[in-house]
Order: structure tokens, then C-alpha cells, then sequence
């Protein structure tokens, strides 16, 4: 499979940023990653500028307020630049798609990428306010996680698409990170999302309200169901993320 | 919550009916809850994601092989989910609570001990 070939970025809008910033948001555990992102997008009033074409997705188009629009999209609002995705992708997708968009990042002269996704915890339920971990290829990034109250991972393991991410932006001398919000393995969790997206006020100095995600989180939970249904199925044939094991 | 006990009864040709499920069973469109299990060797715990529901109106029955539970949303629809054991377990000594949008079910497996005599 040629990655070129096989994946294509359509800009439809032209993305010229000086050293943007990349918020990534992938269904995988709990959903975290992209009820995060969605939210970030509609509340900050971010602009679709393209979305990602591929025969390897699944033959599936979103419709959002009677307009039909492509599962993984593209936004942007000043130096921020948001992929979103409202469909699982396939461990096997999982690695040209991260090739390209990682090589996308590099040409575009991404500043830092910033993966979001959760890591499951059996009590979740006892939990008011999820705990952050994250990780970083770059010793500064992984400061400003700590001064914005990330647990940075000591020891454990990354799988998936973001650990591909993570793979490839180290190759290409990318500065990447990933959060992880505690949140249920296998149900849609806002709360998570909630939690993740106070951090990233913090550590990017932006103003996202968060109260519409907790207060509608039984909705959201809801609308989100049978996108969480498929993300389980995929999830299953790619190896678990690992709870952290150690922490600061 | 209600918690009744499953009524099961043998009809002429001996297939069983469940008879109280089949009156109280909802017309409207069913969903299937997320599920997560847990099991252990004294019992299973299932937790069931069931947001945009009331406490009052789930339903769970219990059997000795079936768990079965029933709840309508205030979206218009119901979810509904059989869980078959594995295992026997003592229905009236399943238990269940509801909180944040979420069913916690403890079903205790019927353990039974014997004791082997020595010939």
C-alpha cells in the first residue's frame, strides 16, 4: 500500500499557519479524544478547512444539521489546527493514516501535536474529577504538562494510533504528546473529556467552557452510543492500552 | 427500582414461557446498553451504561440462569438486555444499584460443596 495513494488530505480551505498547534481526536477509550475535540470545535466557533479522503475508511459520510460532511474532518481557528474523527479507525488504517498525517504535520512545520485519549480505570465511577496523565517526546512540553497538572508517565505503555503518532513524529523530529484522562473503557465519558480540556486551557491558554460537556453529559452519552459500540469492536483486535504504572 | 422475581411457566407441548416479561416488555424501539463485566469466583459484577434514565423506572428480574433488565429513556426509547449465566445463581440474592447514569449489578455465583467420602 502506498501511503500517498491510499490517504489524501484535501485542504478546502488554504491552511497557512506559521508553527501550528495540532489537537488530534480519535475514537478510541471512552471516547475521550473526540467528544474533547468536538466540543473544543463548536464552542470555539473553529472553521472546517478540509477533511481526509481514504478507500480504506469505512464507506460512511456524517450528517450534521441536514448537511452531509465527511467523518474526518479538518478545522482550524488562528494557530490551532483540529482533526477529528467520528468513525474508529482500523488498526491497520491506524498506521498509514498516521504516516500521512505525520508527514502532513512536518510540511505544515507543526509546532507541537497534542493526542487526546483516555486510559481506563475500573473505579471510575467514584471519581468526580479524572486525573490527567500524558507523555512527551520533548523535555519542555512535558514541564508545561506538569505545571498544568498532568501526571507524567513514568513507566507504562502507549498503543495504538496515537502511539504511531507518537512513532512517527519522533523520526521526523515532531514535538508530540499525548493526554490520557481516566475514563470508563467501554462507555462514552464527557466527564473525561470535561477533565482533559481544563488542561489544555492551561497549558495552551485557551478559554474552553466546559460546564455545557458536564451538564449534558446524559445526552452526549446517548448521541455517542453507537459510536462507541464500533470503536469497542475495533478496539478489540489492537493490543490494550495499558493503565500507567507510574507517575509523578 | 422494581425487582421482581421472574414468573416461568410450563405451557402444554413443555416450552417455557416467560410470561411476566412478555406483559411488561416495551413496543418501542430497544437499544442494548453498553456492558462492561467483571467476574470473580464468588460473583459477577456488570456494570451497564444507561444514561437519560430514571431509577424508578428500571426493572431488573432475575433467574436462576438470566438476568434480565428493562428501562425506558426519556428519548423515546427503551433499553433492554438479557444477560444468560454461565453459572446458577441465587435470584434473590442479586443485587442492584443505579448511579451516574449507570447499573451496577452484583449476581453471586450458587457455589455448591460437597463432600467426597473416601471409600
Amino acid at each position: 500500500m502506498n501511503t500517498s495513494e491510499d490517504i489524501t488530505i484535501i485542504e478546502t480551505k488554504k491552511i497557512d499557519v506559521n508553527g501550528p498547534i495540532i489537537i488530534e481526536g480519535v475514537p478510541d477509550m471512552g471516547l475521550v479524544g473526540s467528544i474533547a475535540v468536538s466540543h473544543m470545535v463548536l464552542e470555539q466557533n473553529f472553521e472546517e478547512v478540509g477533511y481526509i479522503k481514504s478507500e480504506l475508511f469505512p464507506p460512511v459520510m456524517v450528517v450534521h444539521e441536514r448537511k452531509v460532511l465527511n467523518p474526518v474532518r479538518i478545522f482550524q481557528k488562528e494557530k490551532f489546527i483540529v482533526i477529528l474523527s467520528e468513525i474508529p479507525i482500523d488498526p491497520k488504517v491506524g498506521y498509514i493514516l498516521a504516516k500521512r498525517l505525520t508527514e502532513w504535520y512536518k510540511e505544515k512545520g507543526a509546532e507541537l501535536i497534542i493526542s487526546i485519549s483516555g486510559t481506563p480505570i475500573q473505579e471510575r465511577i467514584d471519581i468526580e474529577e479524572p486525573e490527567i496523565f500524558g507523555t512527551s517526546n520533548n523535555k519542555a512540553i512535558l514541564e508545561k504538562m506538569e505545571e498544568s497538572g498532568v501526571k507524567v508517565l513514568e513507566e507504562g505503555f502507549i498503543s495504538g494510533f496515537y502511539a504511531l503518532i507518537l512513532k512517527n513524529s519522533i523520526e521526523l523530529n515532531l514535538n508530540s504528546s499525548i493526554l490520557l484522562a481516566q475514563c470508563y473503557p467501554s462507555y462514552p465519558d464527557p466527564g473525561a473529556g470535561a477533565s482533559v480540556l481544563k488542561v489544555l486551557n492551561k497549558m495552551l491558554n485557551l478559554n474552553i467552557d466546559t460546564k455545557q460537556l458536564i451538564d449534558q453529559a446524559e445526552e452526549l452519552k446517548v448521541n455517542y452510543r453507537a459510536l462507541m459500540e464500533q470503536t469497542n469492536v475495533s478496539m478489540q483486535s489492537e493490543p490494550k492500552v495499558e493503565v500507567p504504572t507510574m507517575y509523578r | 427500582m422494581i425487582k421482581r422475581y421472574y414468573i416461568i411457566k410450563e405451557t402444554a407441548n413443555n416450552s417455557v414461557r416467560h410470561t411476566y416479561w412478555q406483559i411488561n416488555y416495551c413496543g418501542c424501539n430497544n437499544v442494548e446498553p453498553l456492558a462492561e463485566f467483571r467476574d470473580t469466583k464468588e460473583a459477577l459484577f456488570v456494570t451497564l451504561d444507561m444514561p437519560c434514565v430514571e431509577k424508578e423506572k428500571i426493572e431488573v428480574t432475575s433467574e436462576e440462569n438470566c438476568v434480565r433488565i428493562f428501562a425506558p429513556t426519556r428519548k423515546g426509547f427503551c433499553y433492554n438486555k438479557d444477560i444468560n449465566l454461565p453459572f446458577s445463581t441465587d435470584p434473590e440474592k442479586v443485587s442492584a444499584a443505579f448511579r451516574k447514569g449507570v447499573l451496577l449489578l452484583e449476581i453471586p455465583k450458587k457455589i455448591k460443596h460437597y463432600k467426597i467420602e473416601i471409600k
